[in-house]
This record gives C-alpha cells, sequence and structure tokens, in this order.
C-alpha cells in the first residue's frame, strides 16, 4: 500500500517541514483548499506563502519538535487557525477563515534522526461553529440557569462537580472555581450519604430522574440546611451514568414549617382527640342530664319540627317511645297558643338567646290541655334549633286557685275574727253597754262583703245603738240577743242597696240546670256572714248576762264582808267577856287566895315553910297560865300596858313555849301606832310568827317595828328554809292559810298592806304597813 | 525487578534527560523551569494510590495525561494545582478577551495546559529516551480535573504491572506554581530498562 494514497485521499490537510521550514509534501486537500499547487509550494519556505507563520510562539514549537521529537499539538479554541483559509460559508458558520486542529509531529529516518515534521490540519470550522452556538446557548443556558433561584449543578458519578449555577455559589458562600471539581459529598450531611449514594445507584436509562431530600452544611455558619433536588442521569453508551444533572431548592423553612407543622398537627390531633373525649363526655352527659331532666325538655328546629324530646316532656303530652320525633311541635301546643309562643320566641329568644319564663297550654294524647310554664333558649351548638324548658303546672295552678280561694276565705274569716276580737275585747274592757253596742257594730259594718253599702243596729237590755246610715231595708238579716229573765235584744244588719245580680255575686247554678242558683238562706248575706251576726249576738247576749251576774256577785261579797266583820266583832266581844270574866272571877280570886296563904305562912312561925312554898308556887303557875288563857283569848287586856309590851309578851310566849329564838327590836316613838290598829297589828305579828313556826324550820326570827314615812312598818323576818315566791309552793300556798288571808283582807280594809318576800334557803321576810294617817295614836 | 543499583542508574538517567529538558526549555521555549531532582520507586498497583496521596497529597488538581510508546513506554501524569493553568497563561502570553470570552478561563486554562504539558512531558519523556536511545512516540494528552485519587488507566492497574514512579516537582521560576510529574511503566518496561541499564553500566563493572 502506498501510504502516500492514504495521505491524498484523507480529509485532512498534511505537509511537511524541514529543519529550514521549506515545505517537503502538500497535499491535495491542501491544494485544494489553499488554492496553492503543490509544485508552486513544495522546496519553498513555507513563511513564503504564509508569511504571518513566522512568529515566535510557533518556530519555538516546531524548533522542539526538532528537538525533543515530541508533538505540538495547535488547539483552534486558542490559535483558531494555522493556515489563512478563506471559509467558503462564513454566513453559515460565523467564521471567515477554516478553523483548524494542528497536530505536528516529528519524522525520523532510518537512523532514528528527526530530519523533517509532518504538520497535520483538520478542518473544525463546523465543530467550532456548533460550539459557538453550543457555547451561546449553553451561555444563554448558563445564564438562565445563573438566573435561577435554584440551584442548579452537574457533577460526576463520583460526585465531582462540574457545574454550579451562581445561585450555588451564593447558597454556598463560595466562588465557582473553589467548587467545581469539588465533591458534592464535601457538603451533604454526613449521615445523608447514604440517600444520596443510594440515589444515585437508582439511576438507569429507564428511571433517569429522581426526587430527593438531604442536609447540608454550610461552611460559613455550620448550619444545617435541608434542600429537595431533582437530578436526572445521563447514560453513555454502555448504559452507564457519565453525569448527573441535579435542580436543587432550599426547603428549610418549608422543613421546619412541616415540622412544627407536624408538631403542631400532633398537637392538635391530641387535643382534637382530648376534645372528641371531652365532647364524648360531654355528650354523654349532656344526653344523660336531658333525659334524666325532671322538666320536659323538647327541641325544635326552625321548621317547627320536633328534633329531640326527652322522657319527661313525653310523659307529659302521653306519647310513648319517637312518637313525636319529626312531627310538627305545634300538634303538642293547645289551640291559639302558637303565635303566643312565636311571638315570645321572634321578641326575646332571637335576640338574646333565651326568654322569660311565661305559660302556655298544652294538649296531651287523649285531647286534654294542662297548662305549663315555659322558658325558651337558642342551643349552643345550632342557633336555629330552640330548646323549650316545660314544666306542668296543673297541680301548681289549682294550688294557686285553691289557696286563692283558702285567702279569700282567710280574709273573711280574719275580717270576723277581728270583730269578735274587738267585741270580746270591748266587752272585756268593762265598757258600757252603749260603747260595746258602737264597737260591734261598726266591726259587723266592716267585716261585711259590702262595708259601704251595709248598716247595722244593735238593740237590747234597754240599750240601743244604731250606725249613722242605718235604716231597714227589704235585704237584710236579723240575730237574736238572748238574755236569761229578759226580753231578747236584736242585731239587725241591713243591706241599703238592692244587692248585685245573682251570676254576678258568684253563687253556682243548681246541679242540672242553667237557671236555678243555689241560694243559702242568709242571701244576700253569706252563712259565714250571718253566723258573724249570731256569734256577737251571743257574745253581747252573754255579756249582759255576766253583767247581771257580777252586780249580784258584788252585792253578795258586800254582804259576806259585813257578815265577817260582825261576827269577828261578836267574836272579839265574847272574848273580850270571856277574859274578863276570867280576869274578874278567877284571876282576882286567885290573886286573893295567894294573899292569904302568905299571911298564913307568917301567922305560923316554924310551921311547915315548904308546904306553904309550895302551895305558893302552885298559885304562881295557876295565875300565870289564866293571865295566858286570858290572853290567848282576848290580847286586848294586853293594851292596856302597851303595844310594844304586848309584843314583847308575844315574843316571850313564842320562846318559851317553842323555843324560837326571837329579837324584837322598835324604833317607834310614843302615839306612832294608832290605837285602833294595836289588836290588828299584834294578831299581823302574831299570825306571822305562827307561819315561821309552822314552815320556816328557822332557828331565829327578828320582829322589827319602825315608822316608814306615813306608815308604821312591822318586819317579821326569819332565816328559815324559805320558798320560791313563783313556785308551786310560792306564795300563793302561804297565803292560802286562813290566817294571812283574812289578815292581809283585814288590813287592806284600813289602807294597809301585807307583802312577803322569800327566796329558797334565804328565809322569809312579812312586811305589814298600816297608814298613820287619821288614826287615834296611842302610847306603847 | 530492579536493584538499588539499577534505580539509581535510572533515577540518574532521568535526572540528566530532566536537566536538558530544563535546559532545551529555557533556550526554546523562554520558560524558565526547575525539575527537581526525579524520585524513583517500584510499586505494585495497589500501592500507587497511597503513594500518590502521600506525595501529591488530597488536593485538587489539573492533571494532564500523556501515555508514550517505544521500548520505553509507560504513561506520563503532570500536575498542576487547581487554577494554576490560569497563572500559566500569563506565563504563555496574553490571550485575546475575546478568547476569554468565547472559550471561558476554564477552557482557555485547559488548552493552554494541554499545549504546555505536551511540551513538558515531550522534552522530559524525550530526553530520558535519548539517555537510553529508545525512541519514543506520543499519543494526544488528555486533561482531568481532580483529586489524585482515581485518575490512573485500569490497563496500567493489571495484575502483572509493576509500576515505576518517577517523581519530579516542577517549579515555574516566574511564577509561584508548583506541580509533579509522574511516569509510570509497567513490567515489560521495567524488564526492558533493567536490561538497558545493565547494559549501560556492563563496561564499568
Amino acid at each position: 500500500m502506498n501510504p502516500e494514497q492514504v495521505l491524498e485521499s484523507l480529509n485532512i490537510g498534511f505537509f511537511t517541514l524541514k529543519q529550514d521550514y521549506s515545505v517537503g509534501y502538500w497535499n491535495r486537500w491542501l491544494e485544494n483548499n489553499t488554492s496553492i499547487a503543490r509544485r508552486q509550494i513544495i522546496g519553498k519556505s513555507i513563511f513564503q506563502f504564509f508569511p504571518y507563520l513566522r512568529r515566535q510562539e510557533l518556530t519555538s514549537k516546531i524548533e522542539s519538535i526538532f528537538h525533543f521529537g515530541h508533538y505540538v499539538y495547535y488547539s483552534q479554541k486558542i490559535h483558531n487557525f494555522l493556515l489563512a483559509i478563506n471559509n467558503p460559508f462564513p454566513a453559515a458558520n460565523g467564521f471567515k477563515q477554516m478553523q483548524q486542529n494542528v497536530t505536528m509531529g516529528p519524522l525520523r529516518d532510518s537512523d532514528n534522526n528527526i530530519k523533517s515534521i509532518f504538520v497535520s490540519i483538520t478542518d473544525v470550522t463546523d465543530i467550532a461553529s456548533k460550539e459557538v452556538e453550543l457555547r451561546k446557548s449553553t451561555g444563554l443556558l448558563a445564564s438562565i440557569i445563573d438566573d435561577q433561584s435554584e440551584l442548579v449543578c452537574r457533577f460526576l458519578p463520583d460526585g465531582t462537580l462540574t457545574f454550579v449555577n451562581d445561585s450555588f455559589c451564593r447558597y454556598l458562600s463560595r466562588s465557582r472555581e473553589s467548587i467545581i471539581g469539588t465533591s458534592a459529598y464535601s457538603f451533604i450531611f454526613k449521615r445523608d450519604w447514604k440517600l444520596m449514594l443510594k440515589t444515585l445507584k437508582s439511576f438507569t436509562p429507564s428511571n433517569p430522574m429522581t426526587n430527593v431530600e438531604f442536609r447540608v452544611v454550610l461552611d460559613e455558619t455550620g448550619q444545617t440546611r435541608w434542600q429537595n433536588w431533582t437530578g436526572k442521569a445521563f447514560f453513555d453508551s454502555k448504559g452507564a451514568v457519565s453525569e448527573c444533572q441535579a435542580v436543587g431548592r432550599d426547603i428549610t423553612q418549608q422543613k421546619l414549617a412541616d415540622e412544627e407543622l407536624g408538631r403542631n398537627r400532633e398537637a392538635l390531633e391530641k387535643k382534637v382527640e382530648e376534645r372528641a373525649g371531652e365532647l364524648k363526655r360531654s355528650e354523654a352527659m349532656y344526653r344523660g342530664l336531658f333525659n334524666a331532666s325532671r322538666d320536659g325538655l323538647v327541641i325544635v328546629d326552625s321548621q317547627g319540627m320536633i328534633k329531640d324530646i326527652n322522657p319527661e316532656f313525653l310523659g307529659m303530652v302521653g306519647y310513648a317511645g319517637d312518637g313525636l320525633l319529626g312531627v310538627a311541635y305545634s300538634m303538642c301546643l293547645a289551640d291559639g297558643w302558637l303565635p303566643v309562643q312565636d311571638k315570645i320566641i321572634k321578641d326575646q329568644v332571637i335576640g338574646q338567646g333565651y326568654s322569660d319564663i311565661y305559660e302556655v297550654e298544652y294538649t296531651r294524647a287523649d285531647g286534654s290541655v294542662f297548662p305549663a310554664s315555659v322558658r325558651s333558649y337558642v342551643t349552643s351548638n345550632d342557633p336555629g334549633m330552640i330548646m323549650h324548658n316545660v314544666r306542668d303546672i296543673t297541680a301548681q295552678k289549682e294550688s294557686l286557685e285553691e289557696r286563692a280561694r283558702i285567702l279569700s276565705e282567710l280574709e273573711g274569716k280574719v275580717k270576723h275574727f277581728r270583730c269578735l276580737y274587738v267585741v270580746s275585747a270591748s266587752i272585756k274592757m268593762s265598757a258600757s253597754l252603749e260603747e260595746m253596742f258602737g264597737e260591734a257594730a261598726y266591726m259587723l259594718k266592716n267585716s261585711m262583703q259590702h262595708p259601704e253599702q251595709t248598716c247595722v243596729r244593735i238593740s237590747a237590755a234597754g240599750t240601743t245603738y244604731s250606725s249613722p246610715d242605718f235604716r231597714e231595708t227589704p235585704w237584710g238579716t236579723r240575730s237574736e240577743i238572748l238574755v236569761a229573765g229578759a226580753e231578747p235584744g236584736y242585731i239587725t244588719i241591713s243591706l241599703l242597696q238592692e244587692p248585685a245580680p245573682l251570676e254576678k255575686a258568684g253563687y253556682a247554678y243548681a246541679s242540672g240546670t242553667r237557671d236555678k242558683m243555689v241560694l243559702p238562706d242568709t242571701y244576700p248575706f253569706s252563712r259565714e256572714e250571718a253566723e258573724l251576726a249570731d256569734m256577737v249576738a251571743f257574745m253581747i247576749g252573754e255579756d249582759i248576762e255576766h253583767r247581771g251576774a257580777l252586780d249580784a256577785l258584788n252585792l253578795s261579797h258586800e254582804k259576806l264582808k259585813a257578815m265577817a266583820m260582825r261576827l269577828e266583832n261578836v267574836e272579839e266581844l265574847e272574848r273580850t267577856r270571856i277574859a274578863n270574866e276570867l280576869h274578874d272571877q278567877i284571876g282576882q280570886k286567885l290573886a286573893f287566895l295567894k294573899i292569904s296563904i302568905g299571911r298564913l305562912k307568917n301567922s305560923m312561925p316554924g310551921g311547915p315553910d315548904a308546904a306553904f312554898d309550895r302551895v305558893g308556887g302552885l298559885l304562881d303557875e295557876i295565875i300565870r297560865d289564866s293571865r295566858t288563857l286570858m290572853l290567848d283569848i282576848s290580847p286586848s287586856v294586853l293594851f292596856e300596858f302597851g303595844f310594844m309590851e304586848s309584843i314583847e309578851w308575844l315574843a316571850d310566849q313564842y320562846r318559851d313555849k317553842h323555843g324560837m329564838d326571837i329579837r324584837v327590836t322598835s324604833a317607834l316613838g310614843n302615839g306612832d301606832v294608832p290605837v285602833d290598829l294595836y289588836m290588828l297589828l299584834f294578831k299581823s305579828v302574831r299570825e306571822a310568827l305562827n307561819n315561821v313556826l309552822k314552815h320556816a324550820e328557822a332557828t331565829m326570827v327578828s320582829v322589827d317595828m319602825r315608822m316608814a314615812g306615813a306608815s308604821v312598818r312591822v318586819l317579821v323576818q326569819d332565816n328559815g328554809r324559805g320558798f320560791n315566791p313563783g313556785g308551786s309552793a310560792g306564795l300563793g300556798s302561804v297565803m292560802s292559810g286562813f290566817g294571812l288571808f283574812n289578815i292581809k283582807q283585814n288590813l287592806g280594809q284600813v289602807g294597809g298592806a301585807m307583802s312577803i318576800e322569800s327566796g329558797m334557803g334565804k328565809g322569809t321576810s312579812v312586811i305589814i304597813k298600816i297608814p298613820q294617817e287619821g288614826r287615834t295614836r296611842g302610847e306603847h | 525487578m530492579l536493584s538499588e543499583l539499577e534505580k539509581d542508574a535510572l533515577k540518574e538517567f532521568v535526572n540528566i534527560g530532566f536537566g536538558r529538558a530544563a535546559a532545551d526549555l529555557s533556550a526554546l521555549m523562554n520558560l524558565e523551569i526547575c525539575l527537581v531532582v526525579p524520585e524513583v520507586e517500584v510499586l505494585l498497583p495497589g500501592e500507587l494510590q497511597g503513594y500518590l496521596k502521600k506525595e501529591a497529597g488530597a488536593e485538587d488538581y489539573s492533571i494532564i495525561q500523556q501515555f508514550f510508546l517505544g521500548n520505553f513506554r509507560g504513561a506520563a501524569y503532570l500536575l498542576l494545582p487547581f487554577n494554576g493553568g490560569k497563572a500559566l497563561l500569563r506565563l504563555f502570553g496574553s490571550y485575546s478577551e475575546d478568547l476569554l470570552t468565547s472559550y471561558g478561563m476554564d477552557a482557555l486554562e485547559r488548552e493552554t495546559l494541554l499545549e504546555i504539558s505536551n511540551i513538558l512531558i515531550g522534552a522530559c519523556i524525550s530526553r530520558v529516551a535519548d539517555v537510553l536511545k529508545e525512541p519514543v512516540s506520543y499519543s494526544p494528552p488528555a486533561f482531568y480535573r481532580m483529586k489524585t485519587e482515581p485518575f490512573l488507566p485500569d490497563d496500567l492497574m493489571g495484575d502483572d504491572t509493576l509500576i515505576i514512579t518517577i517523581k519530579t516537582r516542577l517549579q515555574f521560576r516566574e511564577i509561584d506554581v508548583d506541580g509533579y510529574m509522574f511516569i509510570l511503566s509497567d513490567i515489560r518496561t521495567a524488564t526492558w530498562l533493567g536490561e538497558s541499564i545493565r547494559k549501560f553500566l556492563e563496561p564499568y563493572k
């Protein structure tokens, strides 16, 4: 094979140069493209045809080939061309000259010496043009990519970055030059390397794209950021990944937001769960309360249909089960009440969410009607729904009516009782008959149903009283005043006007009729009014009888007092007579006997003295005893010796007879005690001492007499057991004995008084007072 | 495979070759470059990754790979620090704004690195080959931008691969750029190298 044929047929320029730069070979391609025939240039200096080649930069390279025997590569990118050959299609590809890649190398002879070099020229105009276009589009693309806010990069399968856009550089705060050639792994978070490797391994020709999220570490701050990358792999002819391109964006904020959202979602779900649980519990509690409520509850929607109802309401209206659900609520209301309730709902419930309590009537399943008090609400969970809280007030209503009736009755009775009370009080106050009749007439008039139309007259026991407007009319009632042993009197009550029509009077119709009223026989007054008049008449009759009995009693009492006084006087006179008899008859004779015995003794000196002494002693005792007897019968004889001495004598008697320790003191002056009161005072003291003896169980008694103002005061005080004046064995029982009672009565007769003071364990004091005014004072 | 003496000899060969390359580059290209005395290691494939990581670190590099063919065969790798190519643009003349606009800095940097590394690798390999008196040919260079770890081709990593690493350091005087060059050869090259070196040393024994 002829190598020259090969060189001639190649679509490249090929020439040789000797060390003197003369052309040794010039192939056909060069002939065609330079229009320089080989015969023109061979043996000539290349610089003759291409003078611009004579430059040191090229000649030194050519020299080095001769010297070192190596190759020199003349790149189009730097040099554009070696030989200036016009581009036949400049418009098409933008180059005026053919763009050339040139290779120069040694040609050795058989001795291995380098005698000449070859120069090989390849037309790369089209390639260069394409490269320019590519660069343009790449540049455009790059600028587009660079202008992207997203991160764009390309990298080799081992992660080495071959391209990054401006955003990428800004993101990492590094220059492009410092990034290109480094490994992407250098800024990927180490824990995400596996993910990156796995992603790269996942690329296949059938699956060239993927999306992955991983973290990066920013050099400057060391902070970790999240990124989302969409990558595409490019494959070589063997199907292996040759390069990857990826577009990414920072999703840190989104991740944080997602995490926050996740946390919030978890918290929210938890809250929702809790809330749902609470709602369930609340619902269960509500349902329980709803069903267990003692009030009827019914929920009505905006269409007026019953949505919910509790057993209590069902019971009220006489339905069972779910019979009323979905039914019109108006069916439950009695006729005419729906508009009333609707108005209340519109005026109150819609505006303020609830209504005041109001009354309506409902209809039961059996058609009966019952009254109910209702409060209506807007339900909190659905504004269109209204809940009615219903309470059956039938019993309450009946109770109210009954109460009203009872109240009315009671008012009537109160009036009557007041009337009776006033009449009774009037009687008690011992008012005159006329005054009492006046009070009774007034009260009767005002106790009638129509006081302003009523007049009263009372006539009995010769006394008559009429109310100022009294006149007899056909419409009246009469009550008889009965008095034993006397002509009856009357209470007449009349209506001044014709009574109201029967219907308006409220009387009931007779059973089975519509025109026959059932009238009391006391018409036009009620039975109660007539009974009241009867009672007042009875009271008046009783009072008149009582007044007569009282007068008679007072008369008897006076008579009895007079008889008692006379009897006492008679008794006293008799006593005095007996005492005088004893004194005069027996006492004097005993005294004479004693004298005679004395004389006898003296006449018989040396006689039986002892016998005379014994007889004398006996006589003394007889005289003393008879004196005591006299005093007991009629102490008035003592008064001849003085009042004080009589009290002293009395005290001696009690000392001697009963062993009482009695101390008598007196601050009375002469004449302080009236003579006519001696006996009374003496008897009073004696009676007081008797009581001490009987009841007091005292060891000491004192009797003190002095003036207390204008009264003589005698105080008899003991240290006995005392008594409780308010108890059952108190003053009343002490005074129940006739002696003290009689003394008190007698003291009262003369204007005096006796009082007793005592306390349990504190002894007793009897205080006697008699005024001395107008009395004859005596000496004592 | 290679004894210590043979390793040292190879090191010298490379040193000489690199020295000549540096001088030639300076003269021809007006490129002031210093190639540090190379280090030669013989490694198994499994040790290479660790070796590279240890030697070149875990930095990001622009890597130019170029295969060379002949008895002395293998792959040469020029490692320049990331963005170091931009500095080299200044070194190799100003490029027009049009170029920058049209292709962007990355493209220009890549093309520039390809051109420069081609020269650098060619210079170094050629001179080593000259010392070994073996011609070499080259494949077009390839550009990578990556960490040192995964860039080695599979056909160099077979079970029968024995890797000779020749590491030098490039220091561009005029600009503050330091890079690495690795030359990796397989066992056949190692065998041939061993024989060539032994032959070379024979007269001196």
